[in-house]
């Protein structure tokens, strides 16, 4: 072998230890960077997913909040309204006047039932 | 039994039929017109209870006269006063001894209210009468 060569292997062997097992010695901080790069990509996606779960969350509790706030109004709207009465308390004895009206059966009977009604 | 009329607005014989009953009534014969007026309701018309007084032998001229009688309308329109003032909108509409029962209600409603009536008067239900 020339010297050359073998000053060559030398040098190789030299520089593969100094190199400590890359490709180049120029070229180690790569791995590192990319490495350094993944690392800040996943922290942001996750950052990211947590800053959507987390807004989604306050949504959901903003939501619950509404509905509570809506139900109470329905039952207050419900209450303040009670639905109107239609037609004469059922309960309540009321005085219907009969002078001149057309009446059937005796004057002086116990019971009186007094008709308001339509011909057609 | 006491007649109380209601002409409703939205049935445009029925002022014309009460001043007809009404009419009858004068001469003592309400109920008679009231049911020929029910039993024919489709043939509601100024020739039909002119036709009707004939019928049950009534003073027709009389009756004709008071078909449009200012003294009967203004009887019929105290009657639906009445009805507005205790808040009756839709006919029929009973008042038992001043109990209000509303509608064409089945007979056994009317058999309760009059029996409740009877029993608050300590007056005995009449043998054979609907029960409550």
């Amino acid at each position: 072998m020339s010297k050359k060569n073998r000053e060559r292997r030398d040098g190789d062997a030299g520089d593969d230890t100094k190199g400590g097992g890359g490709s180049g010695g120029s070229m180690n901080w790569l791995p590192i960077l990319l490495a350094a790069g993944a690392l800040v990509l996943g922290f942001v996606a996750w950052t990211d997913a947590k800053q959507v779960k987390d807004d989604t969350l306050k949504r959901l509790v903003e939501m619950d909040t509404k509905v509570l706030q809506l139900q109470a109004q329905v039952a207050n709207a419900a209450k303040a309204k009670p639905a109107p009465q239609q037609g004469p308390d059922p309960n309540k004895v009321y005085t219907v006047r009969t002078d001149g009206s057309p009446t059937k059966g005796s004057p002086t009977a116990p019971i009186v039932i007094a008709e308001f009604s339509d011909f057609q | 039994m006491v007649w109380k009329n209601l002409p409703l607005s939205f049935h445009p014989n029925a002022m014309p039929a009460a001043m007809a009953a009404m009419a009858a009534n004068e001469q003592g014969k309400f109920w008679d017109m009231h049911d020929k007026i029910f039993a024919n309701q489709q043939k509601m018309s100024r020739d039909q209870y002119i036709a009707y007084a004939k019928e049950l032998k009534l003073d027709v001229a009389k009756f004709t006269k008071s078909l449009d009688d200012a003294a009967l309308k203004a009887h019929i329109e105290a009657d639906m006063a009445d009805a507005g003032k205790l808040g009756v909108s839709g006919t029929p509409g009973f008042f038992v001894n001043g109990k209000f029962l509303s509608g064409a209600k089945p007979f056994g409603e009317f058999a309760t209210a009059i029996n409740a009536e009877l029993k608050r008067l300590n007056l005995p239900i009449p043998p054979g009468a609907p029960a409550s």
